[in-house]
């Protein structure tokens, strides 16, 4: 055999097992890319679902070391699913150091723009309009939000941008639907900062701006003109009267951003406190609460109806000694469960 | 004074006798380097390989590949690929569908980690023979350590393939030297390997001069008219090929190759979506990425033009305008578009220039001194190594976000209808389709960028089999409608089962296509993952059962 046989079968053994090589190494668990995760079974959409009833639930995202964010999001999501909302508002918080701060801060339990990403791709994969609501913790007030009136008003406002900023870049990125810029800073909602505000908003995100008020509806709250409501007003029974009078003073569409309450007796003097230190839970009254409050928001035609609200969590708790306003895996959520059925049912 | 550089009479590697069986464990010795260095690219592109899932480029291209195989065996019209790729669509793809038939997404990948294994050993011989053993470990520890060959070896896309057949076509060309023995023989393979090269990939016949120049200084020695002849012997040959290639191709070819890559727009350019970068970001993108061979290859210039050693210093300034010619390209059209993917092929020239500095170097001065030009040259490289491929990632284009893939979940279900047609928006479309490893044949699966409606009743077919005229308005005797028009009409007619807007293509063209949607009843809004909105044409999958082993949550 001559020279060149010999170096061209040797090349040719060479391409072989160069080829078996990397196709033995192709199959090689190690090599492997990642792959398509699952899909969610084949559903069709209801028509309209653009503008119809927003049968919402709030989450209420505080972060923590550890946290293992897409397995929680895939579970809250899953869950909120399940109770045939279409609709997720997504609370995170930001802080001041005292009532007398000059600015306020994100702390550790404030989700980062990708933390909050990965919840929002993942309700936005199961179909639902997103709503972001960065809320102002209460701990290191010494009193309610809705009391607050910084000492400094342009650099309260300076340090609010600073932080919204990085979220609001996010939330363009993902198309959010809705933004709410404030939410229960009452005292301070007509203040004329929250215009300059606003412009710098409109320049980084296009969607919905909203602001929510507590208990009633003001005009031009934080400048703008998507008011929402947080529906903690007392009402006395019956319930669904209650709620349906309630209902009747705010404009037609306007979205009630939270409906919650403990479940303990007479919660519905105070449905705005959270603890309730020696009361017995009462999960039937809360459940008659969100029923009544839901129907109500329907027969008032208005914008749709948040639920507050759950953590976001691989456990959902219902209500406990603990925490009474928790209401997972209970009749209130089996009352929001078959209020947001028929809805849905009913075609709004 | 001497020439140290010019490659006349031949270097070191010819002046090596023949192996014995006395030197052969000294020859494999030789050869260790260069085997640790192909390790260690191996390690570092597969670092960046495991844990991507395909991007945009190897889905389309290995789905255009299946598609044409199909074509081959069962006939049905022409995708016509050949009139918007970059490459010759029956060369890359085709081979990277069999390879992706073989062993999937890793196979292909593979395939290209051995092409850039390929470059980097062409490099170390070229330059070996050129201007030595330690200059060729030096310049393919610098190419190896480069960011961009790491991430084109994990990319399965015909930048890696085109690559190493220029670079063979480099050997091929050193090795045409007259005291070569087979010296007519390596002569003939250079403008064939640049023909197979450039037809990989179109853009590489910008390297295609410094290829034919770097056979002509083979000749040099024995007069630049000589060389000259070589040139236009060599340019002659490789133009007479390239346009006998682009006659038998037709048409189709002539318009791909101009329109992605001869007469290709600049940023602005609405399918091209880079942006309009300034010449300070895209000079300041290419240092970052290849400046430190360009860098030594200038070095190389210097030290020559210091020792008023002219012929080197020409020599040398060859490296270093191959080095430079993409920054140069991409100057012009003001854009970054694939810059990182050409300018690895002008760091192999440049890894040369590198390797030519160290022979500067090393060749003068005592035991000692080159002992320690050896030491510092060697490790620089690596050092460089170490710096560049810490930017790798960077540049690297498969895998990112998870929401890719999501987004993939959400739309398997709904692209399993049979004979469903699709849009999906312009960037992710065959990428989608090829992370479902969904059978969706391409005369089914549209984008956001061309479409070719068929009006109904003029006799018109979505393969395009049937010829007529093609318009941008509705007019009586046209048969088919491109452009927005065509979009809307197909649209109002319930043409598309599923549109998505997903691919962040985000033209002018998506918003009109975007309205017309919203506007005709029957589409419903499906999902926003991803934050682009994606509608089905709800009637269109009533009473159809769409089977996914993949849908059970």
């Amino acid at each position: 055999m001559g020279r060149y046989w010999r170096e061209f079968l040797a090349v040719l053994a060479g391409v072989t097992v160069l080829v078996g090589g990397c196709a033995a190494a192709s199959h090689l668990k190690v090599l492997q890319t990642p792959s398509v995760p699952s899909s969610l079974p084949f559903a069709l959409p209801s028509p309209s679902s653009a503008t119809a009833f927003q049968r919402g639930i709030d989450v209420d995202f505080y972060a923590y070391p550890g946290q293992d964010v897409t397995a929680a999001a895939d579970v809250t999501v899953d869950y909120v699913r399940s109770l045939h909302a279409n609709a997720i508002a997504i609370s995170f918080p930001f802080f001041m150091t005292s009532r007398y701060a000059a600015g306020v801060h994100a702390g550790s339990a404030t989700p980062t723009p990708d933390q909050l990403a990965t919840v929002i791709t993942e309700a936005q994969r199961a179909g639902m309009k997103v709503t972001l609501r960065p809320l102002l913790d209460e701990n290191a007030l010494g009193e309610s939000r809705v009391h607050l009136l910084p000492v400094n008003m342009p650099a309260w406002f300076a340090s609010y941008q600073k932080f919204l900023y990085p979220y609001l870049v996010m939330a363009r990125q993902l198309h959010v639907s809705e933004f709410i810029l404030g939410t229960e800073l009452t005292r301070f909602s007509r203040s004329n900062q929250w215009g300059k505000l606003d412009t710098a908003t409109r320049r980084i995100y296009h969607g919905q701006l909203g602001c929510a008020d507590n208990w009633n509806v003001q005009t031009d709250g934080c400048g703008i003109t998507g008011q929402l409501v947080d529906a903690y007003q007392p009402l006395l029974p019956p319930l669904a009267a209650a709620w349906t009078s309630y209902d009747a003073s705010f404009p037609r569409g306007t979205v009630l951003a939270e409906v919650g309450i403990a479940a303990v007796d007479d919660a519905w003097n105070k449905p705005y406190l959270h603890g309730w230190p020696g009361a017995a839970l009462d999960p039937a009254m809360q459940a008659q609460w969100f029923t009544a409050a839901c129907h109500a928001a329907t027969a008032a035609h208005l914008g749709g109806v948040y639920f507050w609200s759950l953590g976001l969590s691989v456990d959902q708790t219902g209500p406990t000694l603990a925490d009474e306003t928790q209401w997972a895996h209970s009749p209130g959520a089996s009352a929001i469960s078959g209020c947001f059925a028929s809805i849905e049912e009913s075609g709004l | 004074m001497t020439a140290v550089l010019a490659p006349s009479p031949p270097a070191h590697a010819r002046a090596a006798p023949l192996a014995t069986s006395h030197n052969i464990a000294r020859e494999a010795l030789t050869w260790a380097p260069l085997a640790l260095i192909l390790a260690a690219q191996a390690l570092l592109t597969m670092r960046l390989s495991t844990g991507a899932f395909a991007s945009g480029d190897e889905g389309r291209y290995i789905y255009a590949g299946h598609q044409l195989i199909y074509e081959l065996w069962h006939g049905g019209g022409s995708p016509y690929y050949e009139t918007f790729f970059s490459g010759a669509p029956v060369i890359y793809p085709v081979l990277a569908a069999m390879a992706d038939h073989i062993g999937g997404l890793v196979a292909v990948r593979l395939m290209s980690l051995v092409f850039m294994m390929t470059a980097t050993t062409t490099l170390f011989l070229t330059t070996r023979r050129l201007f030595g053993y330690l200059p060729a470990v030096v310049a393919s520890t610098i190419f190896a350590g480069i960011g961009l060959t790491q991430g084109l070896g994990a990319l399965a896309t015909y930048d890696a393939m085109a690559i190493m057949l220029v670079t063979i076509a480099a050997y091929c060309a050193v090795r045409t030297g007259d005291a070569e023995k087979h010296a007519a023989a390596w002569l003939l393979s250079v403008p064939l390997m640049l023909l197979l090269a450039n037809a990989t990939k179109y853009v590489t016949v910008m390297f295609d001069p410094v290829v034919i120049t770097l056979a002509a200084v083979q000749v040099s020695a024995a007069g630049w008219r000589r060389a000259l002849k070589r040139i236009m012997a060599l340019g002659l040959a490789t133009s007479a090929l390239l346009v006998l290639m682009l006659f038998l191709g037709g048409s189709a070819y002539l318009n791909g190759v101009l329109f992605s890559t001869l007469a290709r727009s600049g940023g602005a350019s609405p399918v091209f979506v880079g942006t309009v970068l300034s010449d300070k970001k895209i000079i300041s993108e290419s240092w970052t990425w290849i400046g430190l061979p360009v860098a030594a290859s200038a070095a190389a210039v210097l030290l020559t033009a210091l020792r008023r050693s002219w012929k080197d210093c020409v020599y040398s300034a060859q490296f270093l305008l191959a080095g430079c010619l993409v920054t140069i390209g991409n100057l012009r059209l003001h854009t970054d578009e694939s810059m990182y993917k050409h300018d690895d092929l002008a760091a192999w020239f440049a890894c040369i220039g590198a390797g030519s500095a160290v022979a500067v170097l090393s060749r003068e001065g005592n035991r000692f001194t080159k002992g320690a030009v050896a030491i510092i040259a060697i490790a620089g490289a690596v050092l460089s190594g170490v710096h560049y491929s810490q930017t790798a990632a960077s540049t690297y284009q498969a895998g990112g976000n998870d929401t890719t893939l999501l987004v993939a979940a959400t739309l398997r279900p709904y692209l399993e209808k049979p004979n469903g047609r699709y849009l999906i928006g312009g960037l992710a479309n065959e990428q989608t389709i090829y992370l479902d490893h969904v059978r969706v044949p391409w005369f089914l699966l549209y984008d956001d960028l061309y479409i070719k409606y068929p009006i109904p009743g003029r006799g018109g077919d979505s393969h395009g089999q049937t010829r007529g005229f093609t318009c941008f308005q509705l007019r009586p005797h046209c048969m088919y409608l491109e452009g927005i028009v065509g979009y809307q009409a197909a649209i109002r007619a319930h043409w598309f089962a599923l549109i998505s807007m997903w691919g962040d293509h985000n033209t002018a063209q998506d918003t009109e296509i975007a309205q017309a949607v919203e506007h005709t009843p029957g589409y419903e809004l499906l999902t926003k993952v991803g934050g682009a909105p994606t509608w089905i044409y709800a009637p269109a999958y009533k009473g159809s059962i769409v089977n996914s082993p993949n849908t059970a949550r």
